[in-house]
C-alpha cells in the first residue's frame, strides 16, 4: 500500500511540475558580487522549495518569459519596459520611486512588484532602542539629495528619541557640519546618501565620531567592518528566499503582492568598536531576537 | 548614484566622454543606485587604530587625551608626565627633564620605553629621551598611553619600569591654525597647522619652535630654543590598504653651564634630529591587519666647549688629576656626537575564532653611536624580536591576556619576557586584575662600552671586565577599575610588587690604575611596591571634568653580586687614613651612596589634581594641583639638596571668540606655580639643586581657519 502511494505521489509531483512549470527569468544587466550572490541563492531556494520554475539568468531582455526578476536598478529599468510581469530586487526604495515616477507615462506593463533592499523605519528604529536602550538624541546627516525621512522622522518620535538634523551646506563644510552635529548627538544614524557618505569621506566621519566618543549606526557590512558600531540590513541570500516566495505566489494565483520590504534581516555589530568606545551591546542573535520581539509587540498594540 | 558614476567615468578619458555622451545614461539620470547599500568602505577604525578600554587592558595605563593636555597648561611632554600616578618628573636644568617611574639612578632614566606612533625614540648611547629636541609639537597629540609596568610582549624591548606611548594626531586632521605664545622667562612658542583631506590622500603639515630662558640664568645656562618641523600623509589606494608617511625635524640651541664653575663653562649646545616613517597596513577581509612599518631616527648633537680634564679646566697644573700638565685651552675640546636607528617591525592582528585576538609579528633594529671621547670607536648593534600576545576572552566576564617577547639584544644574550593578565569583570562596570608582567633591559651602550680617560663623567671609566647581562623586572599586581555612570565617576587603582634583579651599577674602581676608573656591573637588586589610584568625575555633559591621582610607593635596594674590588685589601691610595683598604672604599661607596639613600630615591607620595570648567560656550578655565615628596636621585649625594616637597598650583583661563562657523580664535592665560611655592630641583652639586622653580606665566593666542 506504502509502495503505491509512494508511486503516486511521485507521479503526481512530475505531472504537476510539468503542468505548472513557470518560465522565470532572472535579469542581471549589472555585474557585481550581490547581484551574482542574488542570482546564486534565487536557484538554490527555488530548488529546495521543489519549485518547478526554469530559470534563466541573462543579461538582455529575453524574447520570451512568464516573470522577471530584475536584480538592480538598471535590469529594472529594462524590465518595467518590456511587456513581461516583473518583480524588482535588489533596489532601493529611492531608487525605484523615481525610476517608477520616470517611466511612468510609457510603462507598458502593469504587472510588476519589488522587494526593497531599505528596512523599514520601525526596524532601523528598534535596532536603536534594542542596541543603545540608553540614547536619547540621535544625529542625523542629511543634505539635499537625501531620500524622504518622514516614516523615519515619525518612527524616532514615536520611541521618543529625538532626531537632530543637519544639513550638509557643501562639500567643503562636512567636517564642520558634522562637528556641530555631534555637539548634540548620543550616535550618529547614518543614511545611504553618496554626498555625504562615499569612501573618501568615510575615514573622516568614522574618526572625528570615534575622537568625539560616538557611534555610527550603519546600514551595510560594510559600514561595521569599516568602524560602525552596528548596522541592520538583508542579505542578498534573505532578499533571494523572499523572492522564491514571490514567484510561488506568482506561479500559483497569476500575481504579484504588493511592494515589500525585506521580511528577513541580519544584525552586524563590531565589538572591537563597542568595547573601545565602552558601550555594553548584546551580541547580534540576540539584538535580533529582541527586534522581532519588538515588532510582535508593537503589531499588537 | 547612476548619475555619480556618468561623471566619474569622464573624468577618466575623453573616449568615455564621448562614448558616454551617446549611451542611454541620460535615461536614468538621477536615479539613486543601490549601490551604497553594497559599496565596499576603508576599514577605518582598525585594531591598531582603537584604544583598548582601560577595563580590558593587561596593565595599569594612564591616558592623557587633548582635554587633558589643553587643561593642564603644559607646554611639553615631560611636563605632561606629572599626570600620571608615581612618575618623576625632574630637570638636571630646563632643557635636560628626566622622567621615570620609580625612581631614577641618572639624568639618563633608561629604564622605560618611550614611542611616537610606534617608533622608538629610546636613545641607543645613553637610553633615556632627549625630550628637549623631541621632533613633534604638542599641538600635534593626540593622546598618551602611559603603561605602568613591563610591557614587553605588547610595547618591545626596555619596556622595563613602564611605557610611554604618543600617538599623534591623524594625517586627517583638517583645518589649519596658527598659535603665539610670549610670557616671562622669554617663554616664546609658535606654531603653525595645516591639514588637508584629498580623494585618496590625507595629510598635515606643522611647523614651529619653542623656546624659553630656562630657569636661573644667573646659575644656570640652561636657555632653549627649538624649531620643529613635521609632516604627515595617509595614501589609501583602495578600502583595504593605506600607507602612513611620516617625517620631521627639529633643531635647537641648548644652554649649557654652571655660573662659577669653570669645567662646566656657560656655552652652547646644538642638536638635530630627524626621523622618516613609512607603514604599510593592510586589513583583510576577516578584519584581521597586516602591519609592516620601517622608520629610521637620528640625531647628532655638537658640544663646542667640553672640558674633558676639570684641574686643567680650572686652571691646576699638575698633581693626580692633571698629571699631564693641560693648560685651560687643552683642556678643552669640542664633541661632535651622532647615533641612528633603522628599524623594520612585522604586526599581524589575527582574530581565531570569536573569543580568541592574536596580535604577533618581529622586528629587526640597527642602533649606532659615534660618541667620540666616550667611547674608543663607533658601535652598531643589532638586536631582533619575535612577540606575540593573545586575547582570550574566556566567557563574557573573563579575559585572559598571555604574551611574551623573545629577544636578541645584539650584545649576545637572548631573552624570554613572558606576560600574563586576567581581567574579570564582576558586572560590565566592575572589574578586577591580576597580572604578572616581566621585561629585561639591556644595557645601554654607555654601561657596556664608556670607555673614557677624561672627567667627562667625573672620572676614568673603562668597558666593564665582566660582560654585563640585562636587568630583570617582574611585577605582579591586583587592579580594580570600577565605572559608576550614574555618578559620572570612574576608579582605577591598583597595588603592586616589582622585583628588579641584575641592576646594573657603577663599579667602583676596577682597575688600580692611575685613573682608577671605573666601569659598571650587574650588582643589585631591588624592590618597589606601592599602590597608585586615579579617580576621574564629569560633569556637564563631559565638558568639565576632574581627574584625581594619587601614588604611594616604596622602594628597597641591597647587593646582589659583588663590585670588583670589594674584598681588596690593599691600602687606599687615595685617603689611606679615612679607609682601612680599596675595598674598605669600595664597601662604603655601597653603603652610603646607594643603599642608605635608595628609599629617599623613590617618591613615597606624590599626586595629582587637574580640574577643568567650561564656562558657557566661550570660557574654559583650570587648575592643576602637583604634589611630590622629598626625592633624592641615586647619583645625588647625600651632602647635596635634595628635591624638597613640592606643592604646585597652576592655572588656566581662557576665552573662545567665535568669528563664523568656519573661524575661532582662543585666548588662554597659564600662570605655572601661581602661589609661588618655589621648589628645589634635580642636581649633582648645590648650585643647581637649589635653583628653584618660580612663578612663570605666558599668553597663547590661536587662530583656526
Amino acid at each position: 500500500m506504502k509502495r503505491y502511494l509512494f508511486v503516486i505521489a511521485l507521479l503526481l509531483l512530475a505531472f504537476s511540475a510539468q503542468a505548472k512549470s513557470l518560465r522565470v527569468t532572472v535579469l542581471l544587466a549589472e555585474e557585481g558580487a550581490s547581484y551574482s550572490e542574488f542570482a546564486r541563492s534565487f536557484a538554490a531556494e527555488a530548488a529546495r522549495n521543489n519549485l518547478s520554475l526554469s530559470i534563466d539568468q541573462t543579461s538582455s531582455l529575453p524574447q520570451e518569459t512568464d516573470l522577471l526578476v530584475a536584480v538592480g536598478i538598471k535590469s529594472a529599468a529594462m524590465a518595467l519596459n518590456s511587456r513581461f510581469p516583473v518583480l524588482v530586487v535588489l533596489v532601493s526604495k529611492a531608487g525605484f520611486v523615481k525610476l517608477q515616477h520616470q517611466i511612468l507615462d510609457h510603462l507598458e506593463n502593469n504587472i510588476f512588484s519589488a522587494i526593497y533592499l531599505d528596512q523599514p523605519s520601525r526596524r532601523q528604529v528598534d535596532l536603536i532602542t534594542v542596541a543603545l536602550p540608553n540614547v536619547k538624541n540621535v544625529g542625523l546627516f542629511v543634505s539635499a539629495q537625501s531620500a524622504d525621512m518622514t516614516s523615519l522622522r515619525k518612527a524616532m518620535t514615536e520611541s521618543r528619541l529625538v532626531l537632530h538634523e543637519q544639513q550638509l551646506e557643501s562639500d567643503e563644510t562636512l567636517h564642520r557640519d558634522l562637528h556641530s552635529l555631534l555637539q548634540k548627538s548620543e550616535i550618529l544614524f547614518a543614511i545611504p546618501d553618496a554626498q555625504i557618505y562615499n569612501s573618501s569621506t568615510m575615514r573622516n566621519i568614522l574618526l572625528e565620531t570615534y575622537r568625539s566618543g560616538i557611534p555610527i549606526i550603519g546600514f551595510s557590512p560594510a559600514y561595521v567592518r569599516a568602524g560602525a558600531l552596528c548596522a541592520v540590513f538583508s542579505t542578498p541570500e534573505q532578499i533571494a528566499k523572499q523572492a522564491v516566495s514571490q514567484a510561488r505566489q506568482f506561479a500559483e494565483s497569476g500575481r504579484l503582492s504588493a511592494i515589500q520590504y525585506p521580511s528577513e534581516f541580519e544584525v552586524m555589530v563590531n565589538p572591537q568598536v563597542a568595547r573601545s568606545l565602552g558601550i555594553d551591546i548584546k551580541d547580534a542573535a540576540t539584538l535580533v531576537r529582541q527586534m522581532n520581539a519588538a515588532t510582535v509587540a508593537g503589531g499588537r498594540k | 548614484m547612476i548619475k555619480t558614476n556618468c561623471i566619474k567615468h569622464t573624468q577618466f578619458t575623453l573616449l568615455s566622454v564621448l562614448l558616454l555622451l551617446t549611451l542611454p545614461c541620460q535615461a536614468n539620470e538621477n536615479v539613486p543606485s543601490e549601490d551604497l547599500y553594497f559599496q565596499e568602505m576603508p576599514v577605518v577604525l582598525t585594531a591598531s587604530r582603537l584604544s583598548q578600554p582601560l577595563s580590558e587592558a593587561p596593565s595599569a595605563m594612564t591616558v592623557i587625551d587633548r582635554k587633558m593636555i589643553k587643561a593642564s597648561g603644559f607646554r611639553t611632554v615631560p611636563e605632561l608626565m606629572r599626570l600620571v600616578p608615581g612618575m618623576y618628573v625632574g630637570f638636571a636644568d630646563a632643557n635636560r627633564p628626566v622622567v621615570s617611574l620609580h625612581n631614577s639612578t641618572d639624568e639618563f632614566a633608561h629604564r622605560m620605553q618611550i614611542l611616537i606612533d610606534g617608533r622608538s625614540i629610546y636613545l641607543p648611547p645613553f637610553g633615556g629621551v632627549s625630550w628637549a629636541d623631541l621632533p613633534l609639537l604638542i599641538e600635534d597629540i593626540e593622546r598618551i598611553e602611559v603603561v605602568r609596568g613591563p610591557s614587553s610582549a605588547s610595547h618591545g624591548t626596555n619596556s622595563f619600569y613602564g611605557v610611554i606611548n604618543i600617538i599623534t594626531r591623524d594625517a586627517l586632521t583638517q583645518g589649519a591654525s596658527v598659535s603665539v605664545t610670549s610670557g616671562n622667562y622669554w617663554v616664546s612658542d609658535a606654531s603653525a597647522r595645516f591639514g588637508k583631506s584629498l580623494d585618496d590622500f590625507d595629510y598635515r603639515i606643522s611647523a614651529g619652535y619653542r623656546s624659553d630662558q630656562g630657569l636661573d640664568n644667573s646659575v644656570l645656562n640652561d636657555h632653549n630654543n627649538t624649531r620643529v618641523f613635521n609632516f604627515r600623509g595617509n595614501y589609501q589606494p583602495n578600502v583595504s590598504d593605506s600607507l602612513d608617511v611620516q617625517l620631521g625635524s627639529s633643531n635647537g640651541v641648548y644652554g649649557m653651564g654652571i655660573a662659577g664653575r669653570p669645567e662646566d663653562a656657560f656655552r652652547n649646545k646644538t642638536a638635530q634630529s630627524n626621523f622618516q616613517q613609512v607603514s604599510w597596513l593592510h586589513v583583510w577581509p576577516t578584519n584581521d591587519e597586516t602591519k609592516l612599518t620601517l622608520s629610521h631616527t637620528s640625531r647628532d648633537s655638537l658640544d663646542p666647549y667640553l672640558c674633558i680634564n676639570s684641574d686643567g679646566c680650572q686652571g691646576n697644573m699638575g698633581g693626580r688629576g692633571n698629571p699631564l700638565n693641560l693648560t685651560v685651552a687643552q683642556s678643552f675640546t669640542q664633541q661632535k656626537v651622532y647615533s641612528q636607528r633603522n628599524e623594520l617591525e612585522l604586526q599581524n592582528t589575527q582574530q581565531l575564532g570569536a573569543s580568541n585576538r592574536l596580535v604577533w609579528g618581529g622586528g629587526v633594529r640597527r642602533d649606532h653611536a659615534n660618541y667620540p671621547l666616550l667611547f674608543d670607536r663607533s658601535y652598531t648593534l643589532r638586536p631582533w624580536q619575535v612577540f606575540a600576545h593573545d586575547e582570550w576572552r574566556v566567557t563574557e566576564a573573563a579575559v585572559l591576556n598571555l604574551g611574551t617577547m623573545f629577544e636578541s639584544n645584539g650584545m649576545g644574550h637572548k631573552n624570554n619576557s613572558p606576560r600574563a593578565s586576567f581581567n574579570y569583570h564582576f558586572t560590565p562596570q566592575h572589574t578586577v586584575r591580576f597580572g604578572i608582567s616581566t621585561a629585561t633591559r639591556s644595557p645601554v651602550m654607555a654601561e657596556a662600552y664608556l670607555d673614557a680617560n677624561n672627567t667627562i663623567f667625573g672620572g676614568a671609566y673603562v668597558p666593564p671586565i665582566t660582560p654585563l647581562t640585562p636587568e630583570k623586572i617582574l611585577s605582579k599586581e591586583i587592579g580594580y577599575l570600577g565605572e559608576f555612570p550614574s555618578l559620572n565617576f570612574s576608579l582605577d587603582a591598583r597595588a603592586y610588587v616589582n622585583t628588579v634583579s641584575d641592576l646594573i651599577l657603577v663599579d667602583k674602581y676596577v682597575a688600580l690604575t692611575a685613573a682608577f676608573p671605573d666601569s659598571y656591573k650587574n650588582v643589585g637588586s631591588a624592590e618597589f611596591k606601592g599602590v597608585e589610584a586615579t579617580a576621574k568625575y564629569r560633569w556637564n555633559e563631559g565638558h568639565s571634568f576632574l581627574v584625581a591621582s594619587y601614588a604611594y610607593q616604596e622602594g628597597s635596594a641591597g647587593l646582589s653580586s659583588l663590585p670588583t674590588q670589594y674584598y681588596n685589601t690593599a691600602a687606599d691610595p687615595l685617603e689611606p687614613l679615612r679607609y682601612t683598604s680599596i675595598g674598605d672604599r669600595v664597601r662604603q661607596f655601597y653603603q652610603t651612596e646607594y643603599f642608605d639613600q635608595f628609599s629617599q630615591t623613590v617618591v613615597s607620595n606624590s599626586a595629582s589634581l587637574l580640574l577643568s570648567q567650561s564656562m558657557g560656550d566661550s570660557w574654559q578655565f583650570s587648575a592643576g594641583y602637583y604634589f611630590r615628596g622629598k626625592v633624592r636621585v641615586i647619583d645625588v649625594s647625600p651632602d647635596v639638596t635634595p628635591e624638597y616637597t613640592m606643592r604646585r598650583l597652576d592655572l588656566r583661563v581662557a576665552k573662545t571668540f567665535k568669528f563664523d562657523k568656519e573661524r575661532k580664535a582662543e585666548v588662554a592665560l597659564v600662570v605655572q606655580n601661581a602661589t609661588q611655592d618655589d621648589y628645589t630641583k634635580y642636581g649633582t652639586v648645590n648650585a643647581v639643586a637649589e635653583v628653584l622653580f618660580t612663578r612663570r606665566g605666558w599668553l597663547t593666542a590661536t587662530l583656526n581657519f
